[in-house]
């Protein structure tokens, strides 16, 4: 039963990292791609990217997004051990509204860059 | 590196050990310095302020602490859980000789039995790399970490099988080639690159442009490789039974 729990949970946090990385990155193509939704991988993200002010701005709702979804579902640390640990994370509809704010925006940069 | 100074943590702290690659004396850059703290009541934040501040000031860097509580942690003795199997085998006490560490009285833990369970289910999560890869190929860099985890893991599980037991080193797909006898096909090149793809998703490392098609080429190999150790697995498991 632990280990069922244990599979479940490690492959739950792979889908939803697929899912908010998949959204950024079929959509922007800023030379950088998001390498995850720890902090520190968004942080990085965020600092590697040279854009104009009004993209920039959007960048940073981006990651700020991204950095909500990954606190609120705790995945927003390296986590090493996240193969062996037990439990759950939240079901990943709990951050339904965030997910579906960041394809807002990201529709939004992806019209202005047509512009 | 382990310090010859040692801590002196509030009396709810039951263990604080020092574990992961700091304690195995393979740490690099990208290592976290890892370290469990068992408790005896819920975590507060004098108390997480306190082991903090002690652990940070004698290792002279950030700690990743993780607070467990002392149920958890017996319950993951008493299911031979690989977590307490690697805090049994290479976890070192901050506190030696001073006082009470719940992790010397549990002793060892109950045998290691999901090796076969695991590798499938990380066999599973490998599989999914190519066509999530093809859904988002600009995810690349994200999939090779997942490829090295799945790797680092498979040959994990497998090892509790070998002659020379668990191996929770980040080589450990190397480390076990000898004693099962299945060679690793990856070159350490092509694996530190996995791992260092892995380092870049999760503490943030700067961009690795590994492309589509090579995290392709390298997933081949480690798809040909992991079905190599799951045979291995099920007819050692096979053999127990019999």
């Amino acid at each position: 039963m632990e280990t069922a729990i244990r599979r479940r949970r490690f492959r739950q946090r792979i889908e939803v990292e697929r899912d908010v990385l998949s959204i950024v990155n079929n959509s922007l193509h800023w030379g950088r791609p998001l390498m995850g939704i720890t902090d520190a991988a968004v942080n990085q993200w965020r600092s590697d990217l040279d854009l104009t002010s009004t993209l920039a701005e959007e960048a940073n709702a981006i990651a700020r997004t991204v950095l909500e979804i990954a606190r609120r579902l705790s995945l927003n640390a390296d986590d090493s051990r996240d193969v062996f640990e037990e439990g759950q994370l939240l079901p990943s509809s709990s951050v339904g509204e965030l997910r579906a704010h960041l394809e807002t925006i990201i529709n939004r940069v992806a019209f202005k860059q047509l512009l | 590196m382990i310090p010859v100074q040692t801590i002196e943590p509030p009396n709810q702290v039951l263990s604080l050990r020092l574990f992961g690659s700091e304690a195995r004396c393979d740490s690099d850059l990208g290592s976290d310095l890892d370290i469990l703290a068992v408790l005896d009541s819920p975590l507060t934040s004098d108390i997480a302020a306190s082991v903090t501040a002690s652990v940070e000031a004698l290792f002279r860097r950030n700690a990743s602490i993780s607070w467990y509580s002392k149920e958890r942690v017996v319950e993951m003795y008493k299911a031979g859980h690989l977590f307490a199997w690697h805090l049994h085998l290479e976890s070192a006490s901050l506190t030696p000789g001073c006082r009470y560490d719940i992790l010397k009285i549990l002793g060892n833990p109950a045998e290691y039995t999901c090796a076969e369970e695991d590798v499938n289910s990380l066999i599973d999560i490998l599989h999914s790399v190519p066509s999530s890869l093809e859904k988002c190929p600009n995810n690349s860099c994200y999939e090779a970490g997942i490829i090295f985890v799945c790797l680092r893991n498979i040959a994990l599980s497998a090892s509790s099988l070998s002659a020379n037991g668990l191996d929770f080193s980040r080589y450990s797909p190397y480390k076990i080639a000898d004693t099962i006898g299945i060679p690793f096909p990856l070159n350490k090149e092509e694996y530190r690159s996995l791992i260092h793809c892995r380092l870049c998703s999760q503490r943030g490392l700067p961009y690795a442009g590994l492309k589509y098609r090579e995290v392709i080429s390298l997933y081949g190999k480690a798809w040909k490789w992991a079905q190599q150790i799951k045979l291995f697995v099920k007819e050692a498991k096979d053999g127990n039974s019999n």
